[in-house]
């Protein structure tokens, strides 16, 4: 991968990941077919920057950060924190990273115990740290007051919050070990429009304070547009295209890019209706072959139905998986 | 709009619902109307009352718990509410459809996605079995399904979610109503799915001449679709008017907020302006502006009034009490 920054400015680099999952059925459950989730991608996390990852529903951006965080194994490609490899490292070894590691989900009430208190929810992780009664409620009241949140909070049930209220449990607990990248995935997809802002103004504003890296993936191209540094544009398991927001905004060259932006409907009265993308995803049970977006393609040639393509350099930090570039 | 030209008019609507003790006010005193071929969106967030005036104009409040309290909703000169069911059966579905946000939950998962289309004309009309099967394919044909015979056999967990909603539209059409209600029709699909989805609506809507009553939370869709437009807040509509006076010259603080609160790449490096406070709860119902509590600009006049809408020429209205005692000091 041959994207910015000199290594020790990258906090997590992925190298050629892939997870397929298998799938089962008819006699003695045989394995029929496999999920390509994950296939093959290549990304960066710089410190104190946000990597959006965009694309639409099951092109496995989840399942990255899942990937990311270790909580599935993947089944070839590599991933390096701090430039040290920790693919392959045992449960035992992988405890004292994943603190450095945190996610926060897109429901938070899904996300929290509803029988624990907000305080016990957010003393778990100082337990783990091992830290003592009096120090732990200290530390409580600091993350409620990092994220926005009233003292009494912490004797509070999840149920007593409203959502936006809830996603900032979810970011006070995800904060209480002290990570160096948080990996947010849909954080705000199920808020309303002036509580995202809120979030939206939290989030960035811990960024700053405790220089935190984010992944942030989101389908939501307008909030991808605002927060984020460096973004990935994926499809059916691939990164189509990545690069700086604005790279990736004004001068992106692959098709899939260009038509994800065009569908998103303009805030503006009298700009008229979006531009719809043809079909659907297809399933990827079956990707087809060559590119993977070449059924969609309002571009497409002969080469991009049979051949396959790698990312490849189209100019300064930027990379494009088209054979029209 | 009171002339001839409007289809539909809801006028003073008031539900509440109430399960044991105290009433949650879900759409306190809302009037809209949507005029022939227009597009008209009611835009808010959760617990606005946007979906429950809308299940309210198709007579599909559950009483109990819920009750219509007050307001008339007058569809071409009738009054929906003083209609008993039988009548209300004449229009529901025949006259006015609609379109509901998750397609999955409102298909019959046991029955193909053909029977389905069929019920929907059936009960309305009596057609014999060949000329039925035409009347779906050519709806299917109309809401751009590919190999329409092929997916008349079709159930709903065999379609894409995309496809799924086209089925529900095929649906709200079956009977060539005057209106269609879509609630949220989009919010649960890909942007380009959506996309899709609102050129067919305002394909549809052309060629067959019909209205659109949309429902939303997204001022994207908003401003791509619209003609007019209702912002709803906590059961009222707090400002109207064409989309484009709306959009561009919002006066209610609210309206201004919502805009403020718009993440996008031109704001990039800007906190976002945002709200402040939450969306208030369901129960009691305020004296005085709804929004006061979150209001940035609220005097103290605005914990106790609630004035009438000010009229800023071309239907464009905003009900504020500072916007009000400032006109009326002028």
């Amino acid at each position: 991968m041959t994207l910015p920054g000199a290594d020790e400015n990258v906090l997590l680099k992925v190298e050629a990941i892939k997870k397929y999952f298998p799938v089962r059925g008819g006699f003695f459950q045989r394995v029929r077919g496999h999920i390509k989730a994950v296939d093959g991608v290549d990304l960066e996390i710089q410190k104190g920057k946000t990597l959006g990852l965009v694309g639409e529903s099951g092109c496995g951006k989840s399942t990255v950060a899942r990937l990311i965080l270790k909580l599935l194994e993947p089944d070839s490609g590599r991933i390096l924190y701090n430039q040290k490899e920790i693919t392959r490292l045992t449960e035992r070894q992988m405890r004292p990273i994943r603190r450095e590691m945190q996610i926060i989900f897109q429901d938070p009430m899904g996300a929290l115990n509803p029988r624990m208190t907000v305080g016990s929810v957010l003393q778990e992780g100082l337990m783990v740290l091992g830290l003592e009664n009096k120090k732990r409620r200290e530390r409580v009241a600091q993350l409620l007051y990092l994220v926005g949140l009233p003292d009494e909070a912490a004797r509070m049930y999840p149920h007593e919050f409203s959502g936006g209220q809830r996603q900032r449990i979810g970011i006070a607990r995800a904060l209480s070990v002290e990570p160096s990248l948080l990996v947010c995935d849909e954080p705000i997809s199920a808020l309303d429009v002036s509580i995202q802002a809120q979030i939206i103004n939290l989030l960035k504003e811990l960024q700053e304070r405790l220089s935190l890296s984010y992944l942030f993936i989101s389908h939501d191209l307008n909030v991808v547009g605002y927060l984020c540094d460096w973004c990935a544009v994926m499809y059916l398991g691939q990164v189509m295209e990545y690069g700086s927001t604005d790279m990736i905004f004004e001068r992106h060259m692959h098709p899939y890019t260009k038509a994800l932006l065009a569908s998103v409907p303009a805030r503006e009265p009298g700009k008229g209706l979006p531009i719809p993308l043809e079909g659907d995803v297809p399933s990827p049970l079956n990707p087809p072959p060559g590119c993977r977006f070449q059924g969609r393609c309002p571009m497409v040639e002969e080469r991009c139905r049979k051949h396959e393509i790698d990312l490849h350099e189209a100019g300064e930090c930027h990379l494009v998986r088209c054979w029209k570039v | 709009m009171g002339d001839s030209n409007t289809l539909l008019n809801v006028a003073g609507l008031t539900v509440w619902f109430q399960a044991d003790g105290e009433r949650s006010w879900a759409v306190n005193g809302a009037s809209f109307s949507v005029g022939r071929g227009e597009t008209v969106c009611i835009v808010g967030e959760s617990g606005c009352g946007k979906t429950v005036s809308a299940l309210s104009i198709m007579g599909l409040v559950k009483t109990p718990p819920g009750r219509i309290a007050a307001g008339k909703i007058m569809f071409e000169g009738k009054n929906l509410l003083s209609l008993n069911d039988a009548e209300m059966q004449q229009i529901r579905g025949r006259r006015i459809a609609m379109v509901f946000q998750e397609p999955l939950a409102s298909l019959n998962p046991v029955f193909t996605i053909g029977d389905q289309i069929s019920e929907a004309i059936t009960v309305h009309e009596k057609l014999a079995p060949e000329a039925l099967r035409a009347r779906v394919l050519e709806l299917l044909r109309a809401v751009g399904i590919p190999s329409p015979d092929e997916r008349l056999g079709s159930y709903p967990h065999q379609l894409s979610g995309g496809q799924r909603q086209r089925v529900m539209i095929a649906m709200a059409l079956a009977c060539e109503p005057d209106l269609i209600i879509a609630d949220e029709p989009t919010t649960a699909l890909d942007v380009t799915i959506q996309a899709q989805i609102l050129n067919l609506l305002k394909s549809i809507k052309e060629d067959r001449g019909l209205s659109l009553l949309y429902i939303t939370h997204d001022l994207g869709v908003v401003a791509s679709i619209a003609d007019r437009v209702y912002v709803m807040y906590a059961g009222c509509v707090v400002e109207q008017g064409e989309v484009g006076d709306v959009f561009l010259e919002p006066r209610h603080p609210y309206t201004k907020g919502l805009l403020a609160s718009l993440p996008d790449r031109a704001r990039r490096g800007m906190p976002l302006t945002g709200i402040p406070g939450y969306v208030p709860g369901r129960f009691g119902r305020p004296v005085g502006c709804p929004f006061e509590p979150r209001c940035s600009e609220a005097e103290k006049e605005c914990h106790i009034e609630f004035p009438q809408f000010l009229d800023w020429g071309k239907g464009h209205m905003a009900r504020c009490p500072v916007l009000y005692s400032r006109e009326k000091r002028r």
